[in-house]
């Protein structure tokens, strides 16, 4: 089996998610994101004083969105593996993933539109900045049913040895389930449910590094011991 | 009737008996009422861990885990009522 | 995991109840509703009046109605545990009654939340009812999940009724159901009973 190649695969995934939090920190100054309550003037200033930042972090945003598909792929080949010779959820799993990284592309390219004209109007600034935050946040909606789904598939392996372990399978679901309360930023300026709040923020950004972390090693651990190439009933 | 397990229907006598008692007891007024509250909160979530999904037959690991999770709950709910909130 | 074991106490002693892996889950679960109800609590002391106001609208009848009725699933599926691990044909029955007992949970939470819908009390209408609805809700997603795990284990008993899949799966669901109902008694204590200052 090509376990060099999946090995690299896998790196793809901790690539992207460097990539994110570089856009995010240094550069862009939005994590922590700032308060959907701010004022037009404080928002547009705020792109104002980041703007290099703000065009090169949409840059990473939309290669971190276009450079995670071996991660991805890799994921996938593991829970057909399992699923075998009908792979539904193993299906929705990657259109749903593909669909959630299309939201980070489309992020990236807010944020550029965003800072791209310095004499645009501060209205405009600060929507194309909102509409980057929203789409920051917003894939955890299409994640919670590509954690469900991958959950499930994990679960049903009723294999002596599975090829990708339980516990992996239960974080999966804890990770949908947490992941669901992103979906109601629209709703609220202020409070835990907020795009900066602790429930629709923090708790899903948290439980996305646990779940990458996790991620990682699990594939690393299954690729080692060769586990596509598992001939076990 | 042998099927019924004597001691999950005491426990769950108990926690409906609580339940119900502590119906009212947020109307004492008293400043003990918030922390009666959450304390026989914590212990009906202890009796249905303990007894209902079984952690006191559980290796250590779980039932210390279950068991820091309800003490600094517990602390962290209590402090922020009575520290913070004076 | 030896169905064998009949709940006895001895027989029972270090065993992981469902499987390791399971517990990944559940403690997760623990651990962040323990930061949502420490932020609550955060709230409910920093503006107790207006918390206070909004908190009296709640039915707390409603609320006990349903932790007697999750409390009782819960009666129920763990006795359905017991009877998979004699081997009684009682166990199907068992899990349709926790399933008809948590299906009503459901339908005494659409009545409630109707209700202050009704009366303008929205999702973003104020501090306390977001907190009502966004936490009962992210609940409801649990009892929604745990539902349709009961459903799937009725289905799988065979004709007498007798559980006939792995009994780790079984017990291991049970205590998936348990999680709920603990996690209820916790949201009953500090959305609907929790009091703080004057605004009694």
């Amino acid at each position: 089996m090509k376990q060099g190649a999946l090995r690299l695969g896998v790196f793809a995934g901790p690539l992207m998610g460097t990539l994110f939090f570089i856009a995010m920190w240094p550069l862009m100054h939005i994590f922590p994101p700032y308060s959907p309550m701010l004022g037009v003037e404080e928002v547009a200033a705020h792109v104002q004083e980041n703007r290099t930042g703000f065009l090169v972090g949409g840059i990473l945003l939309m290669t971190a969105a276009s450079i995670v598909w071996p991660f991805i792929t890799v994921i996938v080949l593991f829970l057909k593996k399992i699923e075998g010779e009908v792979p539904i959820w193993t299906t929705v799993t990657a259109l749903v993933f593909t669909f959630g990284q299309f939201t980070v592309f489309l992020c990236g390219l807010a944020f550029t539109m965003a800072a791209f004209r310095p004499d645009a109007s501060l209205e405009m600034v600060r929507t194309w900045s909102d509409l980057g935050m929203f789409l920051l946040v917003i894939p955890a909606i299409p994640g919670t049913t590509q954690y469900l789904a991958t959950g499930a598939v994990i679960l049903q392996d009723r294999r002596a040895r599975p090829i990708l372990p339980r516990w992996y399978g239960y974080l999966n679901i804890w990770v949908g389930i947490l992941s669901a309360p992103g979906a109601v930023v629209g709703l609220f300026k202020i409070g835990p449910f907020a795009w900066n709040g602790i429930a629709a923020f923090w708790i899903p950004a948290i439980v996305f590094g646990v779940w990458i972390t996790a991620t990682q090693f699990t594939l690393l651990a299954a690729i080692k011991r060769n586990a596509l190439a598992d001939d076990q009933q | 009737m042998t099927w019924i397990s004597k001691r999950l229907t005491v426990f769950w006598l108990v926690l409906v008996v609580v339940s119900v008692l502590s119906f009212e007891s947020s109307l004492f007024g008293s400043k003990a009422a918030g922390a009666i509250v959450i304390v026989i909160g914590l212990l009906k979530a202890w009796i249905v861990g303990s007894e209902f999904m079984e952690i006191r037959s559980a290796p250590l690991v779980l039932r210390a885990l279950f068991g820091a999770w309800l003490v600094v709950l517990g602390a962290a709910l209590l402090g922020v009522f009575y520290i913070l909130g004076g | 995991m030896n169905p064998a074991t009949d709940g006895n106490e001895t027989a029972l002693r270090g065993h992981v109840p469902g499987e390791p892996g399971l517990w990944v889950l559940i403690f997760g679960d623990l651990l962040v509703f323990g930061v949502l109800f420490v932020t609550y609590a955060v709230s409910l002391v920093g503006d107790p009046d207006a918390m206070g106001l909004s908190q009296q609208k709640l039915s707390r009848g409603l609320g006990l109605a349903n932790t007697i009725l999750l409390l009782t699933s819960s009666w129920f599926i763990a006795h359905a545990v017991n009877a998979a691990r004699r081997g009684s044909p009682r166990a199907r029955r068992l899990i349709l009654a926790a399933l008809a007992l948590g299906t009503a949970f459901v339908g005494v939470k659409v009545v409630e939340w109707g209700g202050h819908i009704g009366h303008g009390d929205t999702l973003n209408s104020s501090s306390f009812f977001t907190f009502y609805f966004m936490y009962t809700g992210i609940h409801l997603l649990h009892v929604l999940i745990g539902l349709g795990v009961l459903t799937w284990l009725a289905w799988q008993c065979d004709s007498s009724g007798a559980w006939t899949g792995p009994f780790a799966v079984l017990e291991g669901s049970a205590v998936f159901w348990h999680l709920v109902d603990l996690l209820w008694v916790m949201l009953f204590a500090l959305l609907y009973l929790l009091r703080h200052g004057a605004a009694v």
